[in-house]
Order: structure tokens, then C-alpha cells, then sequence
């Protein structure tokens, strides 16, 4: 079965951080709301967990500038070592730039892969739930309509009580194609 | 809004003029892109689209019959090429540094200028990477730059070289700069796409903007992602041109094997990256009517910044004077002395002037505040971090260790053409950009509107 969202739509981002605050103190789930800009205090509102990006960007940075280094030294040291004045192959401090932006762009590269990868970005990805005018003005909240039995009632009454000036009843996408 | 901080009574002001709604910054913004363009664009746009005809044709030309047709000789090896290559990475680092470490610093102003400033990063470097192509003589062996394993030995790139590092620095700072501008571009893109009229804008919009539409979660790992690309990119502003200034620091030419060069590159590639910053921006917020956006006292800010930068350039200027006479080289006294008391000291008299004693009009606040004179100053500045890469490059090359091999470099009209045509390049894609994408970063402006100052919240009629 296909599922049901129910949108309620506000004007201002107080309104929308009071509403998702009542919403889940009434222990309804949430699915997600949707701002034009990053409204400060919505992720603790939503009880969003701390995102692990940041690992991501450390393990990049690492994998980047090990798996550098060790290419450097395969080529200078191992695989065409060249005496030059009888220095050292293996010039560390000189391998160094090469070890540094490789592992910026590994780290930059990698934490913006998953970045889109885990909120589904990519090009001629659909919307999932269209909502007028939110990347422009307006604030809105969506929720599954049918997260417990009478549940749509309830919630649009919720959405109500708390000034949603728009209330919408969006179907999931592919049902809408068929 | 609990208030972090206690800021002064100046940073409080919002620094988006005219109360703005959160519709009428869309509207600001975004409008234009639906109008037909004005015919000032149209005759900017033929001009450059000239410029670059020309450049292209110059370049083609010294593909096709070799760098021979250039003012190169066996003296001055680097001449034209090198010192635009210079100068185009310098003037990308504005943006970088407004995008980035502006950012990290939480100074606010930055966000009405940091999309434009960092299409120019990109466009600079894209125009920065035209020139060691063309100096290669061979540009489509290029990829004998890259590391990898090949059918000729396998014979490997020398990872000791500052020229393998400047290709590895040029080409992290490209690829970082663009996703970060692309990652601010997305909501904005999806604000284009839902208000896009036409089929075609509404696909390609669509196509760009990835899906987004203003998702909390999203939201929350977008910022996350922000700020580690902004902290990622902090180092980058200050290694590119390090390494950069290595490809001269680790040579023993008088006049380049100093230490001090990767600070003073950096700092001059600041202070001409805001003075070209300051050029787009007085003729964008007047031409596309942008004054509520980039106000006086962002072009204040600008202009303290090259102040600061220049003040830093100058005191490296001094430095070399004082080390090469302290040093007891020979070779060091004669050359600074020749920099500018020799047959081309005027090229000095230019970088000194423009890069030291131009800019110290700015401690004063009505210069500041004219737009006029800072528009002059800012043109000054870029002639003056053009010549100060030919001194540098140039000058050090042409009276080299044996009087026998001093020589002149005369360029020819290919080393004005291919200049020119960069230009042209860089002035088209800006142009572009203009027409198509928005300039001032939507989101981040309605951000600014909604928490920038007290008492100031959105209005919106429903």
C-alpha cells in the first residue's frame, strides 16, 4: 500500500518549530519538515541525531594522503628509484604537498559523495513530496497519514491547532504515475 | 532567538538593507534570470566573446607552430605565460577565502558576495590553467603529468617537483572550489526550478538542483557538510599559492630562492583576489540593482581586507630589500638593486606604487565609502599584482649569473593575444554565470534576513 503524507503548511519557522514540538510531544512520527533555509533549533526539534559525516571526511582524508604517500614511495623508492647525488629515495619532507592535497580532495570529494548519497541527491532525482513555495517562503511539516489507526483526523487537527495556514494530502510518487 | 555571542553595535545592523521579505529575496535574486538581458550585457557579452575569439585563435596559432611565436628566449624561459598563470590563481583566491575562511570566522557580510566571488575562484583558475597548458608547447601531452601506470616504462612523474606539486595543488583547489560552490548552489537551484516558467529552464533547473526540496534532515547533514568543506578549503587557500610560490622558492635564481615567498604570495594573491572581487561587484550591484545586497559596508569590509593584504605585500617587499642587503650576496644586492634602478625600473615603480602606496588611501572612511575611488583603487591593484608577477618572473630572469647570457624579453603579439583572450574568457564565463545562475546565494540571504539583526523578522502577507 502506497503511503499517504499529510503536509500542514506555515508561514513563519517559529510556527513550524512550535508544531513539530507539539506533533511529537504527542508521540506522533515525524517524516520530515521542509524550510527554504536551515532554521537553527529544527534538528534538535526533530530529535535529529548527530550526522557521522564527519567521519566520512576523516577516513577520506586519511585513505587520501596514506594511499598518496605510499604511491610516492612506491614510484621514488621501489618501482624507479633514481640516484641523484646519492640522496635519499625516499625524501619525506618532499613528498609531503603531494600527501596533503590528496588528502583534501579525498576527504572533500568523499564527504560530498555521501552527502548525496544519503540524502538521495543526484541529477533528475524527483521531489518526493511536493510542497508549494517551500524553497521560497513557507514552512512546512509532513507525516504519515496512516502511522496509527484514525490517525489523519488527529493529526490535521494537531496542524490545525498549532496555525498551519495550508493543510495538503499528498500520495507517495509511484502511485501517483500509475 | 537566544543570542550566542554579544556582538558590537555595527555587527548588529542587518547587513541586508530594505527590511526584505523572504519572497522579495527570491524575487531580488532570481528575477532577472527571467528577463531578457539588458543590452550593457549584451555589448559586455559581445566584447568578451571577441576578446576570447581572438585569444583562441593566438592560441591556436602557437599550438600549431610552437611556442617559438611567443617573446620566450634561451635566457628568460618563463615570461607572458607564466606571469598570467600567476596572476589568474591569485585573483581565485578571493573567493575561496571569503567562501571558506570567511565563514569559519563567522563574518556575516560574506554571505552577499560569497556565490559570485567563488564563481570568479573557478573561472580564474579555469583561466590560470590556460597558461602552463600552452607553455608546455605540446599541451596534449599534459597527462604525462598525472601518476599513473603507463606504457612508457613505466616511466612516473617526479613527486619531488614543484611543478608535479603545483598541478596537484591547482587541480584539489579546482575540483574542491567547484563542489563546494556547486553544494551552495543546490537549494538555490531548486528555488529556480520552482518558480521556472519555460519547459526547458524547468528541466534543466530540475536536472540541477538534484531533488532538493528544503528537507530538514537534509538540512542538518548539509550544513555538517558545509562547514567540513569550509574547513577542508581553509588549508587550501593558503597551500595553493605556497606552492605556487615553491615552483620559484626552490630555484637558486636571485630574487626567487627566498624564503619568505609562500606568505607573500599568499597575501598578494588576497589582495589582488578582492581587488578583482571589488571590480565585479560595484558594476554587478549597480548594473542588476543589487545595492540592498552589497552595500557600503560590504564594500567597506572589501576594502579593509586589501588594505590589510596590501599592508602584508608591502612589508614582504621590504623584507627582500632588507634580507638581500643583509644576506652579503652579490648576486641578491645586484638584482634589487637593478629591480628598480635598472633599465626597466619602471615595472617596480608600477608594482610598488599600486601594491604599497595605492591601497593606504584606504585607512580613510569617505574613500572607502566612494565607490568611484574604490573602483579606481581596485583596478590599480590588479595592474599592480600583474606587474609584480613580471618583476618577480622577469625581472630575476633576464640578468642572470653571466653577463654574456643577459637578454630582454619582447613580447609578441601571440603573448598579448592568448592575455587577452583569457580575459575574454573570464569575462564571458562571468557573464554567464550572471545570466543564469544567481548571483547572491538565496538561502543563506534569507537566513541572514530572518536571524541577522534583533527585532527584524519576515512579514509575509499569506
Amino acid at each position: 500500500m502506497s503511503r499517504r503524507w499529510l503536509v500542514g503548511i506555515y508561514e513563519k519557522e517559529e510556527a513550524l518549530l512550535g508544531a513539530v514540538g507539539s506533533l511529537r510531544q504527542d508521540g506522533w512520527l515525524i517524516h520530515d519538515a521542509y524550510t527554504p533555509y536551515p532554521v537553527p533549533g529544527m534538528d534538535k526539534a526533530l530529535g535529529l541525531k548527530h550526522s557521522r559525516l564527519g567521519w566520512v571526511a576523516f577516513i577520506g582524508a586519511m585513505s587520501g594522503a596514506i594511499g598518496m604517500g605510499l604511491t610516492e614511495i612506491y614510484v621514488a623508492v621501489i618501482a624507479w628509484p633514481v640516484n641523484i647525488g646519492g640522496r635519499p629515495a625516499a625524501s619525506l619532507p618532499a613528498f609531503f604537498p603531494p600527501v596533503f592535497e590528496a588528502g583534501v580532495l579525498a576527504a572533500a570529494l568523499g564527504t560530498v559523495g555521501a552527502l548525496l548519497w544519503v540524502c538521495q541527491l543526484f541529477p533528475g532525482q524527483e521531489v518526493e513530496i511536493e510542497i508549494p513555495d517551500v524553497n521560497d517562503h513557507r514552512f512546512a511539516v509532513a507525516l504519515d497519514a496512516d502511522q496509527a489507526p484514525q490517525a489523519a483526523d488527529k493529526i490535521r487537527a494537531l496542524l490545525q491547532r498549532t496555525g498551519a495556514v495550508e493543510i495538503l494530502e499528498r500520495a507517495e510518487k509511484q502511485e501517483v504515475a500509475q | 532567538m537566544q543570542q550566542e555571542h554579544a556582538l558590537p553595535a555595527e555587527a548588529e545592523q542587518p547587513w541586508v538593507e530594505g527590511n526584505k521579505t523572504l519572497q522579495q529575496v527570491t524575487r531580488d535574486v532570481a528575477d532577472h534570470l527571467d528577463q531578457k538581458s539588458s543590452r550593457l550585457w549584451w555589448t559586455g557579452f559581445a566584447m568578451s566573446l571577441t576578446a576570447l575569439t581572438v585569444g583562441g585563435c593566438c592560441i591556436l596559432y602557437l599550438m600549431s607552430v610552437g611556442i617559438g611565436v611567443i617573446g620566450k628566449n634561451k635566457t628568460i624561459g618563463w615570461g607572458f605565460l607564466i606571469t598570467n598563470f600567476v596572476f589568474w590563481v591569485g585573483i581565485g583566491h578571493a573567493g575561496t577565502l571569503i567562501s571558506a575562511i570567511l565563514y569559519l570566522l563567522r563574518q556575516r557580510w560574506r554571505t552577499s558576495v560569497n556565490r559570485s566571488a567563488e564563481a570568479m575562484t573557478l573561472i580564474a583558475v579555469m583561466c590560470a590553467g590556460l597558461f602552463p597548458l600552452m607553455h608546455m608547447g605540446r599541451p596534449w601531452y599534459f597527462f604525462y603529468l598525472m601518476p599513473y601506470p603507463n606504457t612508457r616504462g613505466s616511466l612516473w612523474m617526479n613527486f619531488r617537483s614543484p611543478l608535479v606539486w603545483d598541478m596537484l595543488a591547482i587541480s584539489t583547489y579546482f575540483t574542491v572550489s567547484l563542489v563546494f560552490w556547486y553544494l551552495g548552489l543546490i537549494p538555490d537551484l531548486a528555488v529556480l526550478r520552482d518558480r521556472a516558467k519555460t519547459k526547458i529552464k524547468k528541466m534543466v533547473y530540475g536536472l540541477m538542483a538534484f531533488g532538493w526540496n528544503g528537507s530538514s534532515r537534509a538540512w542538518h547533514r548539509y550544513e555538517l557538510v558545509y562547514l567540513i568543506l569550509a574547513g577542508l578549503a581553509t588549508p587550501l587557500v593558503l597551500s595553493v599559492h605556497s606552492v605556487v610560490s615553491f615552483d620559484f622558492a626552490t630555484s637558486l635564481i636571485p630574487g626567487w630562492h627566498t624564503t619568505i615567498f609562500p606568505p607573500y604570495f599568499v597575501a598578494g594573491a588576497i589582495y589582488s583576489g578582492f581587488a578583482m572581487v571589488l571590480t565585479l561587484m560595484l558594476v554587478a550591484r549597480k548594473t542588476m540593482h543589487f545595492e540592498e545586497y552589497i552595500t557600503h559596508r560590504h564594500i567597506d569590509a572589501m576594502a579593509r581586507v586589501m588594505m590589510l593584504t596590501s599592508l602584508l605585500v608591502g612589508l614582504a617587499y621590504m623584507s627582500e630589500f632588507y634580507v638581500a642587503w643583509y644576506s652579503g650576496d652579490r648576486y641578491e644586492q645586484t638584482h634589487f638593486l637593478n629591480r628598480f634602478m635598472g633599465e626597466h625600473g619602471w615595472w617596480a615603480w608600477i608594482m610598488y606604487s599600486c601594491n604599497m602606496v595605492v591601497p593606504q588611501f584606504m585607512w580613510f572612511k569617505p574613500i572607502r565609502r566612494n565607490l568611484f575611488v574604490v573602483f579606481v583603487i581596485s583596478l590599480l591593484a590588479n595592474l599592480g599584482m600583474w606587474f609584480e608577477r613580471w618583476v618577480i618572473i622577469v625581472s630575476s630572469l633576464e640578468k642572470d649569473y653571466l653577463p654574456s647570457s643577459w637578454n630582454v624579453y619582447r613580447p609578441t603579439v601571440f603573448d598579448f593575444g592568448v592575455m587577452l583572450g583569457s580575459f575574454g574568457l573570464f569575462f564571458t564565463m562571468f557573464l554567464l554565470f550572471c545570466k543564469f545562475l544567481p548571483m547572491i546565494a538565496i538561502s543563506e540571504i534569507k537566513h541572514e534576513v530572518a536571524h541577522g539583526g534583533p527585532a527584524h523578522q519576515p512579514q509575509e502577507a499569506a
